[in-house]
Order: C-alpha cells, then structure tokens, then sequence
C-alpha cells in the first residue's frame, strides 16, 4: 500500500480529516466547555498536520515552509488556549459553572 | 336652447331633484319638487324633440373625456336622435304624471317621503340611457336603472312574504296559483330583479367587450364606443379582427347576442321574465313608469340604437325570442286573477312583440315600427297601471278579479280612461296600438318573405300572441268595470280619483289615441305592400279575441251548460299550464335557489370550514376544528406551520454555541461538496 | 516494513485518540486522551521527516496547552457525570455536521493529493530532509518574517487579553452578586 504508506500525502491528510470531523462532532456535541476546547484543538491538530504533510510532498521536501506554518498553528492554538482558559475562568467566577447548557446567556 | 344643452338638463333637473328630495322630510314638499323638476325637464323636453324630430338630424350635446385608456378612451356626453328625444319627452311626462298620481295615491303612506327621490334617481338615470352617446355610459345608466327598480320594488321592504302576510292570504285571488307564496315579498322580489338583471347584464358586458376588441383590431382609435364610431363597425374591414379564435364577423354575432342579453334581462324576456310580474310587490305607482317608459323600455331602446349592429343571425334568434315571449307571457296573462298581474305579464308579452319587431331588422321597418309600440305602449300601460292603482286604493288593496266588477258606475272615469288604454294596447282601429302593431306584425310578415330570414315563426307566433292580448285585456276591463258588483263590500268604497288628478291623468288619453302619432307622419312607420295584409290580419284577431273574450264573460256566470262544462274540461289542462307560468318559476326555484343555491352554499361550507355541520357548530359553541383541506383549516396550519418554524427557528437561536457551530461548519463543508462537484 | 508498522501505529494513536477524546464521558479522559493524539500527531511529524516540529508539538502543545486545558477541567463541576452529553437533537446534529465534514474533508485530500501528484510531474518523492531547521530560522527571520512578527503580536495580545478577562470586576453589584 505504498499510497497510504509513510512516504506518501494520502495517509497523512487522511488522518487530518479524520482527526477534523473528529474535533467537529466534539465541539458540537459537548456541553461542557472543556470538552468543546478539547474539539477545537483536535480541529486545529488537524490543521497543523495537513501543513506539515502538504510541505513535505511539495516539490522541494527541503523547502520549509509547510512546518513554519504548522508552528504558526500551534502558536495560534496556544493563544486560543489561553485566551478560552481566561474566558472559563471568568463564566466560572460568575455562575460557579462552565457548563454550556447553563451558561446560554450571553450577556453580562 | 340647442338640443344638446336641453339633454343635459333633462339629465340633470331629475338628478338634482333626487338629491334634493333625499334631503326633504315632507312627502308633499317632497313630491312638489320631484313633480315641479320632471314638468321642467317635460316642457324642456318636447320642444326638444319637436325639433330634434323635425329635422330628423342627431344632436351630439357636449362631451368630455373620462378615461384616457391610451388607444381607446372613455367618455361622457349627450347624443339626441329623434328616438332618444321623444323617449326622453315621454319618460319626463310619463314622470311627472306619475308623481302627480303618486302625491294622491300614497296620500296615507308614511313612508311616501321617500319615494320622489328614488323615483327621479330612477328617471334621471333612464334619461341618461336615452341620451348616453356612448355604449359604455349607457351600461353605467343602465345599471343605476338597475338600482332605481331595487330602490322602487323594495319600496315596502318590511313587508312579510306573501304566505305569512294574512292582509295578502285574505285578499288574494281564488285563483291564484303558481305564485311561489313563499317567494313572494317586496324584498325577495327586488333580489330577484337584481339578480336576474345581473345575468343578463353580464351578457352586456360580453357583447362591449367584443364591440371594444373588434374595433381595437380594425384600427379604430379615441372614443371606440361612441355610437356614431359603433355605427360603421358593420361596415368596416373586419379581416383583422379576430379574439379567442372568433373570426370578426362572429365577434359581431356575440356582441349582438351579448347586447340582446343585456336586454332580455332588462325588458323581461324569456328565460329572465320572473322578476317583472314579481316587481308587482313595489308601489303601483312605480310600476306605472317601471313597466311603461323607464326600466324595461331600456332594453328595447337599446337593441333599437343598436339595431344597425345586428347581423341577420343575432337579429333570427331577437325576433324568435321576442314572439315567443310575447305568445307565451299572453298565454299566462290569459288566465292571472290578481288585475296587476294581468297588466304584469301583458308588460311581457308588448314588449316581446317589439323585439319580435326589432328581429325584423331594419330593412324591414322593425326598428321604427318597434320603437312606435315601445312610445304607444308606454303611454296606454302608464295609464292602466295608473287606473289599476286607483281601483286597488278604491277597494282597499283588493286585487282579485274575481271579486270585482261593475266599477264602471263608481269610477266611471277611471273605467273610461281604462277602456281607452285597453283598445290602445289591444290594438283597436283609431286607437294608438292600432299603429304601431300593425307595423310590427307588417315587419316581421317583411322580414318572413326574405329569404335567409327568420321564417314566418316570428309572425305567427306575434299574430297568436296578439290574439292573446285582445282576450285578456277585454277580460280585465270586462271583469274590473262591467257587469254587476260581485262583492259589495269590496267594492263599495270605491271611487274616482280627485279631479286635480284626473286632469293630470287625462293628459295621457289623447296619447292613446292614433292621431297623435299618425299626425303629419312625423313618426317614420313603414308603408310596404305588407300593410294592407298585417292591418287585415290584426283586425281579424282582434275581432276573434274580442269576441272570445265576450262569450266568455257572458257564458261565466251560466256555467252549468253542458258546451261551457264540456268546453272548461278540455281546457282545463291548458289553463293549469298557464296559471302556473308553464312551470318557469317552479323550475327556476327547483334548479337556482334549491339546487344551485343548496348546492353552491355546500361547497361554499366545505371550502370554508369542511362541511355545513362545522358551519352550524360555529354558530353554536364558535370554535369548530376545522378540516385541515378547507379554507380555514389551510389558515390554520399555516399559522401552524409559521409557529412551528418560528419555533424551531428560536431553537437555532437559543444560545447553544454547538448549533452555532454545527451551522457553520456544517454550512462551510455543504459549501465545499457543492463547490467541488460543480 | 517497521516503518510501515510504525506509521500506521501513529496515525492509528492520533485518529482512535481523537474518536475517544470525543467520545468518552470522563472530561479528564478526554483531556488525557487528546493528549495521546497528539503523541499520534507528533509520530506523524517524524515520519514526514519534521523533527523539530515534532519536538514543538510534544513541548508546546503537549507540555502547555494540554496542561492548560487539564487545569481548566478544575473548573467543571461534573468532571465525570452523565450530564456531558449535549441535548440529543444537537448529539445527533453533531454527528450529521461531522460526517459531512469528513466527506467534505475527503473530497479535499483526494483533490490535494492529485494536486501534489501533479505538481511533482512524475518525479519520485525525495526522501525528507532531515535537519531543517536552519531553513525554517532563515524563513522566519526572512522572507516571513511579518506573519513571525504578527504571531508575536498575537501572543502578547492573547496574554494581556487573559489577564485582563481574569482581573476580577470592580463593579460593586457584580461583588454583591457573588459574595
């Protein structure tokens, strides 16, 4: 099977979709807001993976560029991650709860 | 004063008179002004129409745009032919005649104050009929004439139907039959005239409509619809009209026969004949004018005006038409015992000989032979209408011919007045009908010699009906006036109109007379080689039904002899046939009111609500469920189903950041597939 | 062979690892479990010839952001209830979102890999380049260095933004509310 093998695109981009609608069905289907985090990072895992994979099947595999943008993904999930860790933490200060089903008001 | 001005307010005087007597309480102030404004509007009228007679020229008055349609536009104005002025000088007298007799006649009434108001709408309107110069206002006076014969029919509107009114159980006639009691009030019967007046003017309708489309395709431009413009319709180049696969020539056909419609339903003619012997409920007074120059002279005057329209198709099926509704509304006056409804179905069976005229064509001399009868005719059924008004106030609402008889010493001058109009209508020798059935019968005895024509069916069906009129108008003077009294107390009361009345009522008997229309033959009657054989055909039948309707009167009161017995026993189905109208009301009641109106108000309630039982339980408990296919219940689920989106919609909007997702993603990777595979 | 073996154990780590971090009731097994698709990620890193990718997804994503998301499960008062299951018609939303994601995510790699295929215009895939590294500096301080300087911004951005939503309220109603 040397198209889903190690050196071929297919495997790899076959797991980032998978591993997307994965991170799909849990954000939508938790009600916890962890458990919606847990889904967009899967989402973003995904996406990182399909730069790094699409840079090394470019036509140069030393070109850099795939894994530069992975890093930024991973940059971007870190920031996300904070920024929704800050967020948790003040709907937790107000209603003791991050319960989404709860917490369906969005006004302050 | 030009003719044009003077038509204008002979439309106007009545119209303002209308309103104005709306505004009067009074029903002497009341009937002083409408009488004053129609004697106006009849001493503006007849020097018109000398004039307008005398030169014999038409008179276009004034004219105004209405509607600018682009290629066609609307208009309003007066036109005056020597027809139209001395029908409008005869409804204006007739008019100020009646209102006179009126003032008397409802002397007691309390709702006589407003009766002048409506009557002049009903007069202002059928001068505008007279004096329209253009197809499309003629159809809107002809329908305030529509209103005005509502106004008037329904002029007792509270009265009760015939079977519940004891007044009417005890009065009415021994012989009285195939009137629909239950049918039978002021305000069932102005419905019935409405209705049976809206199926004919939707004909009316039809036949402007294909007047309109054909001269549109021939090219015409501005006011198609003037009469002069309609006049050369005829005669143009028809080869480019054509609508819904009608060639021009048969567009023609059915704008001729779309007019008659209009006619029949206005005039009275069969199948539409059941509402005029029904307007008998209105005043008498109103059926004076109603039956004699206003609402059913319309439909005449309008296949007259119109008469050059026709082609020989359209003018077979009017003449047929016309005498058989003149022999069959004979038949059924024969043997009425309510005296109006004698003059009812005799109103019928004149004007059926007229349009038996009109069918004759113009080649013929029908057209002013037709137009001849509808002025005679005007003046003597005015005048016994009039009579018979004041022999029903006489005898305190007693109609029954059979309890009548010998008035003629008690009212001998209503009798004599009567007699004239009589031998006027009937066609006696120096008498105003005398001229003009001739003509008509000299017409159509024309129109049967040509070939492609009617046929002699339109002659002899007239020269039966003619008969016909002579015994039954001899039987109704005969059993009103001569003879012995019958029942005194019914008759005792009874007594001539004042003087100040009779000298109005005595204007009209000179009309009765021919020499008022022979006169320096002012009025173009035809002189063909038929004359002679008409004139003598007509005096035989009068001879034969005057002396039918004698032996009758005198053999009556001496039934037991075997002829007269054997006699009445052949007869005796025939006379069942025609008192009971040839059973026309009672399949009319049967097919419309039963079934078509049970019928349509069955699937009116399923439409509605489902079924005629939801119906009922809305009036009951006001909330039935209705079927989910009716009208309502589609209101319903709609409403429903909008819910129901709305709130799943509200579901959608709720706050949940997973339905916001699935939204998007959702919405993102749809996009994706279609995009792809597009 | 290994190598083969090797590869399809890390997919199958980072896939079955995502199914059940989605799937189990547990928050803190989620948690866990997204972090053993990312161990599955960062073996698919190594194959692809990216080391030091790999080394930042163990470092950065595994040793920060999981940690992050593993002290947020404090937060929730149910870590292991029955209650974390969202309302069935939005369960079954879920499920119709995802799969049409995945095929719409199909679509996307067979349309990419025929891309690739034909770019490459025949040529056998080069085997990866290891020690890459300098390239990627050279890029970042290079020819990218605006998105490098943009993701800084965004960092710093993201950090003042946390602290500034966690500094508790002065608003005196919001105090009384929770005192």
């Amino acid at each position: 099977m040397p198209e889903f093998g190690p050196d071929a695109p297919t495997g790899y981009l076959l797991v980032a979709a998978l591993l997307f609608a994965t991170g799909v069905f849990a954000a939508i289907s938790r009600r916890n807001a962890i458990g919606v985090l847990i889904g967009i990072e899967l989402m973003l895992n995904a996406a990182a993976l399909q730069f790094a994979a699409y840079g090394r099947f470019a036509k140069s595999a030393a070109d850099p560029q795939g894994q530069t943008a992975a890093v930024f993904v991973i940059v971007v999930a870190a920031a996300e991650a904070a920024v929704a860790l800050a967020l948790l933490f003040a709907v937790y200060r107000r209603t003791r709860d991050i319960d989404l089903e709860q917490n369906r008001e969005l006004r302050s | 004063m030009s003719a044009g001005t003077t038509s204008v307010l002979l439309l106007a005087l009545p119209a303002a008179a209308a309103v104005l007597c709306a505004c009067l309480r009074s029903a002497r102030a009341a009937h002083a002004v409408a009488a004053a404004a129609m004697l106006v509007a009849t001493l503006l009228a007849v020097p018109m129409a000398v004039e307008v007679v005398g030169s014999g020229a038409v008179v276009v008055g004034p004219h105004a745009t209405w509607l600018d349609l682009g290629r066609f536009t609307l208009g309003v104005g007066t036109m005056v032919d020597p027809t139209g002025a001395v029908l409008a000088a005869i409804v204006a007298l007739l008019a100020t005649v009646v209102l006179v007799f009126n003032a008397w006649y409802m002397h007691d009434e309390p709702l006589a104050a407003r009766f002048p108001w409506q009557f002049c709408l009903f007069a202002a309107a059928m001068q505008g009929v007279v004096l329209a110069d253009n197809l499309f206002l003629l159809f809107c006076c002809w329908e305030l004439v529509g209103l005005g014969s509502y106004l008037l029919i329904g002029f007792w509107f509270d009265r009760p139907a015939a079977a519940d009114d004891a007044g009417y159980q005890a009065r009415k006639g021994s012989g009285a039959r195939g009137v629909l009691e239950h049918r039978l009030s002021p305000s069932h019967a102005q419905w019935k005239a409405f209705v049976m007046n809206r199926v004919g003017d939707a004909g009316f309708l039809v036949g402007i409509g294909a007047l309109l489309a054909v001269s549109l395709q021939t090219g015409a431009e501005g006011d198609v619809l003037s009469f002069a413009r309609l006049a050369a319709l005829p005669t143009a180049d028809l080869s480019a009209a054509s609508l819904f696969g009608l060639s021009g020539e048969s567009l023609l056909v059915l704008a001729a026969l779309g007019l008659f419609c209009g006619a029949v339903g206005k005039s009275a003619q069969f199948p539409l004949l059941g509402w005029l012997p029904d307007a008998m409920q209105g005043p008498t007074t109103a059926s004076s004018i109603l039956h004699a120059a206003t609402m059913v002279a319309a439909g005449v005057f309008l296949v007259a005006r119109c008469l050059p329209l026709f082609p020989p198709d359209a003018l077979a099926v009017v003449g047929w038409l016309g005498a058989f509704t003149c022999l069959f509304a004979a038949s059924i006056a024969c043997v009425q015992w309510d005296l109006k409804a004698v003059l009812a179905w005799s109103t019928v069976s004149q004007l059926g000989l007229m349009f038996a005229g009109l069918g004759a064509g113009a080649a013929a001399g029908g057209g002013e032979a037709a137009v001849a009868h509808l002025f005679t005719h005007a003046f003597a059924k005015c005048l016994l209408f009039l009579c018979a008004g004041a022999v029903i106030h006489g005898c305190h609402g007693h109609q029954d011919l059979a309890r009548l008889g010998g008035l003629w010493r008690r009212m001998p001058v209503t009798a004599a007045f009567a007699l004239a109009a009589v031998l006027a209508l009937g066609g006696a020798p120096w008498f105003a009908g005398f001229v003009s059935k001739d003509a008509i019968l000299a017409a159509a005895l024309a129109a049967a010699k040509v070939p492609g024509g009617p046929g002699f069916g339109p002659f002899l069906l007239a020269c039966a009906g003619s008969l016909l009129t002579a015994v039954y108008l001899l039987r109704w003077w005969l059993r009103i006036f001569a003879g012995r009294e019958r029942q005194l107390e019914v008759t005792q009361a009874a007594h001539d109109p004042p003087r100040a009345v009779l000298a109005v009522l005595v204007l009209l008997v000179p009309a009765t007379m021919a020499a008022p229309w022979t006169f320096g033959d002012w009025l173009p009657l035809p002189h063909g080689p038929e004359h002679a054989t008409a004139t003598t055909v007509a005096l035989v039948l009068l001879a034969l039904g005057s002396a039918i309707a004698l032996v009758v009167w005198l053999l009556a009161p001496r039934a037991g002899r075997d002829l007269a017995a054997q006699l009445a026993r052949v007869l005796r189905p025939l006379h069942t046939a025609c008192a009971e109208l040839w059973g026309v009301e009672r399949a009319f009641d049967l097919l419309f009111t039963r079934g078509l109106g049970r019928g349509l108000a069955a699937v009116v309630a399923r439409l509605d609500l489902g079924g005629e039982r939801r119906l009922a339980a809305l009036e009951l408990d006001g909330a039935p469920r209705p079927l989910p296919a009716s009208l309502d219940g589609v209101v319903d689920g709609l409403a429903r189903g909008c819910a129901d989106v709305g709130r799943a919609g509200a579901l959608l909007h709720g706050g949940r950041v997973g339905v916001y997702l699935a939204i998007a993603l959702g919405a993102l990777a749809l996009a994706v597939l279609v995009g792809w595979s597009a | 062979m290994i190598a083969l073996v090797s590869f399809a154990a890390s997919a199958a780590l980072a896939v079955v690892g995502a199914l059940l971090a989605a799937s189990v009731r547990n928050l803190l097994h989620a948690a866990l479990l997204l972090g053993v698709s990312l161990f599955g990620t960062a073996g698919l890193y190594l194959f692809l010839g990216q080391p030091w990718l790999a080394c930042v997804q163990v470092v950065v994503y595994i040793g920060g952001i999981l940690v992050l998301i593993l002290f947020a499960t404090l937060f929730s008062s149910d870590i292991t209830g029955s209650g974390q299951r969202a309302p069935r018609a939005l369960w079954f939303a879920a499920l119709g979102t995802a799969l049409t994601t995945a095929l719409a995510a199909w679509r996307l790699v067979r349309g990419g890999v025929e891309a690739l295929a034909a770019r490459r215009g025949g040529e056998p895939v080069v085997p990866p380049a290891v020690g890459s590294t300098d390239a990627i500096g050279d890029l970042l301080l290079g020819a990218w260095f605006a998105p490098f300087f943009l993701a800084g911004v965004l960092l710093t951005v993201a950090l003042v933004a946390a602290v500034a939503i966690v500094q508790r309220h002065r608003r005196p109603e919001v105090e009384a509310e929770h005192a």
